[in-house]
């Protein structure tokens, strides 16, 4: 068994929850003021258009096979869900409505807000207490209760969205925005990531991560964060190859910190092995996918207890046969880039490629990841790693 | 309105607003074409695209007497989930090898770049009968014959992105990646793909794209010619402004041969109509009764050199917007970047900003344009919209 691993998914040495209050929105539904894309699109009102959850095994995927994304059902309903969603939330962002925001958001709710993970429990929470990057507060003031980057006049404008990977439940996205004085001139520029997902049958956002940067900073590179955040993802795998359990802890980062369930590859694979394909996928009863930890800076330097690191890797390859055995796995597969950067944060789009022996695709998994530098140390947040995991190519189904 | 003006993308016009949707129009009010998935799930009733609200757009809240609706206003960017549903709708067809489906979020006439070549299908028959071969479903392909392709039996292609790079109230600029695969899972090539898709009458489909297909083991291969070239073209021709170089403008930039673009509900581009006032310009963003926006024209030399250009004309309009004198365009972006490119096309997201005379801003056009190289000569081949993302005029109002 691998300890903390995105192999079999464990919370690495730290304390995980799941809260499930969503109460509020249901409650609220109408109430909480509809967009104009809303009425356009004519989804329910009041909120994000729904879906079932009558999913069926898609025609062609193999036995043990993993749902890729050459699946439609992977990216026909979800991704045009999910961008409805995100524009509906520009949208009130732009309209300064923090109730038409709060329409289009999962609670509990995760920011990054810089480089520390904010939990918003519940809309009240959010119209009380908005976190930096939502507030309202035209006379902003760092490290307080109404810090913001807003002034008076301010607007927003759309400056594109990209949509990464998706399942059937889970989408994972960029928005970017140019903050505007009210003469017209650029204040700052706003780059974010964003999972959207269908929490019993709606859906929003349950997870994002913002980099603000002042407008005369825009474009500056960061070399270095990029290439930090790149070796991470590569070291994360290759504590695999070289079986040593101890540079998988070196990659994590401390504290508290948020992201997306069902962030590992063994419950996928493990899943599929045993005829489960779907069991990730269902929306239906599911209140929230968000997974809070907090991870003790003691665990970054822990040592493997297990000298054998990679073997459940090796074991649960065997059991699917056909002659697919576990040879090795890159942390940074050709779709592989950092999405944004600055001083002390990356998005990272990233994943892993696991390889037979002799060279050939197994399959790959690819996700979003927020990488941040506190107290000196680089580390990919979340459990352990940060947006939605979705396989997007297996090989399997071939086979 | 003259062509000759800054910037004025659209080309010349040999189709106009044809009726040539009779089919899909026909087949979608008849249910022939499929069920769509993504209706249902977004609770509309099951159809072909969704007809939006058949209103033409109203001068948003906000917009300056001699402003342009930029992304600032919601209804530039409400368009987007639109752009993306057909978009993906149109994918999963083509995943499914389904020309019908394709057919259903597309507009006829329908334009789109195979390598360097401007291909118009005119109806949706054209697409099942001839596919060009970015859509051909033929096993058998052969390069440069009626059944071209990039199929073989078995294959699949895997979604690997969608990008939105801009909108405004008809029209959405974006991007597609998908990977092909063959049936032992092993990858055989990747398409990457713009789109624009538009709102021509009340229904939403795409109207013109261009594909770069390559190789499996050619991805990630840089063409960094390709991409200082195209960078160059468009700078090229806002610095002939700079330098009123009337051989500049257009005839040393644009590509030969038949060229497409996409143009607006009116004539002329938003810098150049704002300044008459808030009516003129929302007409470029009508949709009743616009059946399409595909412009196709036949670009050569001794054309090229024909177009009136009238240098002060530009500067005059620019100045009428109210935010200083002309100073300078200039033809990158601070964003620019070539999206897609390959040993003989380019897909550049790229404009122009405007500058008054001491170097503040007056307003931006932003397109996604494709270059192409044809008999050892670069040229800007056509763009998908021309999308104001933001103007001053709505901000200093003088």
């Amino acid at each position: 068994m691998i300890n903390g691993s995105e192999e079999n998914g464990a919370a690495a040495a730290g304390t995980e929850t799941r809260t499930d209050r969503r109460d509020f929105i249901k409650a609220s539904a109408g109430l909480l003021g509809a967009a104009g894309i809303a009425a356009a699109l004519a989804p329910e009102a009041g909120g994000a258009p729904q879906t079932d959850d009558d999913l069926q095994v898609p025609k062609g995927l193999g036995r043990m096979g993993l749902v890729d994304a050459r699946f439609p059902m992977t990216y026909e309903k979800s991704v045009p869900a999910a961008v409805n969603v995100l524009t509906q939330y520009f949208a009130a962002l732009g309209q300064r409505d923090l109730k038409a925001m709060a329409d289009m958001l999962q609670f509990p709710f995760g920011s990054y807000e810089g480089v520390d993970a904010v939990i918003v429990e519940t809309p009240e929470q959010l119209f009380a207490h908005a976190p930096a990057s939502m507030n309202m507060s035209e006379d902003p003031e760092r490290f307080t209760d109404h810090d913001g980057y807003l002034k008076p006049g301010a607007y927003d404008v759309f400056d594109g969205i990209e949509i990464f990977n998706a399942d059937p439940v889970r989408v994972n996205l960029s928005l970017n925005y140019n903050r505007y004085g009210k003469d017209g001139k650029k204040l700052l520029r706003c780059e974010g990531i964003y999972c959207v997902t269908n929490n019993d049958g709606k859906w929003g956002i349950q997870l994002m991560s913002t980099i603000f940067t002042p407008a005369d900073m825009v474009g500056v590179p960061y070399d270095d964060a990029r290439q930090i955040c790149m070796r991470l993802r590569q070291d994360h795998c290759l504590a695999f190859q070289v079986n040593d359990g101890d540079d998988f802890f070196r990659t994590r980062q401390f504290g508290k910190q948020a992201s997306i369930s069902d962030g590992n590859f063994a419950l996928l694979q493990n899943n599929a092995i045993n005829g489960k394909p779907l069991a990730t996928f269902h929306s239906k009863g599911v209140k929230s996918r968000l997974v809070v930890t907090d991870v003790n800076k003691d665990a970054l330097t822990q040592h493997s207890t297990n000298p054998d690191f990679s073997k459940s890797a090796r074991e649960m390859y065997a059991k699917i046969g056909r002659g697919i055995k576990w040879g090795y796995v890159s942390g940074t597969p050709h779709p592989s880039r950092v999405v944004h950067a600055t001083v002390d944060k990356v998005h990272m789009y990233a994943g892993v490629t696991r390889f037979t022996p002799a060279g050939e695709e197994i399959n790959t998994t690819m996700e979003l990841d927020v990488v941040t530098y506190k107290d000196g140390h680089w580390g990919i947040v979340g459990s352990p790693l940060t947006f939605a995991y979705v396989t997007t190519h297996d090989r399997v189904n071939d086979l | 309105m003259s062509h000759s003006n800054e910037e004025q993308l659209d080309v010349k016009e040999d189709h106009t607003d044809s009726e040539r949707r009779a089919f899909v129009k026909g087949s979608a009010a008849a249910g022939v074409l499929g069920a769509v998935g993504i209706a249902a799930a977004l609770g509309r009733p099951a159809e072909a695209a969704p007809q939006t609200a058949m209103e033409d757009p109203k001068p948003p809240k906000g917009l300056g007497p001699k402003g342009i609706p930029d992304l600032r206003f919601p209804i530039s960017y409400e368009s987007v989930p639109e752009g993306v549903r057909v978009l993906t709708q149109y994918f999963a067809g083509l995943a499914r090898r389904d020309p019908k489906a394709m057919a259903e979020v597309m507009h006829f006439p329908f334009g789109t770049y195979e390598g360097t070549e401007v291909v118009v299908l005119e109806t949706p028959e054209d697409l099942i009968s001839h596919a060009p071969p970015s859509m051909n479903f033929n096993e058998n392909p052969e390069r440069f014959t009626d059944h071209d392709g990039y199929m073989k039996p078995g294959a699949y292609d895997t979604f690997e992105g969608i990008e939105v790079l801009n909108s405004d109230p008809v029209r959405v600029n974006l991007a597609l990646t998908y990977n092909r695969f063959g049936p032992d899972g092993k990858k055989m090539l990747r398409c990457e793909g713009i789109y624009c898709a538009t709102n021509n009458d009340g229904k939403w489909g795409i109207q013109l794209m261009s594909t770069i297909f390559t190789p499996a083991d050619m991805i990630g291969v840089a063409y960094p010619d390709t991409i200082e070239i195209a960078k160059r073209l468009r700078m090229n021709h806002d610095l002939a402004f700079q330098v009123s170089d009337k051989d500049g403008v257009w005839s040393r930039v644009r590509q030969y041969g038949k060229i497409a673009g996409i143009g607006g509900g009116g004539g002329g581009t938003p810098w150049q109509v704002a300044p008459d006032g808030n009516d003129k310009v929302m007409g470029l963003y009508r949709f009743k009764g616009i059946k399409n926006r595909l412009r196709v024209s036949e670009s050569t030399p001794e054309g090229l050199a024909k177009i009136p250009v009238d240098f002060a004309d530009t500067r005059n309009r620019v100045a009428r917007a109210g935010v200083g004198y002309w100073g300078f365009p200039i033809g990158i972006l601070p964003d620019t970047r070539v999206l897609h490119a390959t040993v003989d096309k380019a897909h550049m997201y790229s404009g122009v900003t405007r500058y008054n005379v001491t170097g503040e801003e007056i307003s931006n056009s932003v397109e996604v344009s494709i270059i192409t190289y044809r008999q050892g000569r670069w040229g800007w081949a056509g763009s998908l919209a021309y999308i104001t993302n933001h103007d001053r005029a709505n901000d200093v109002r003088s």
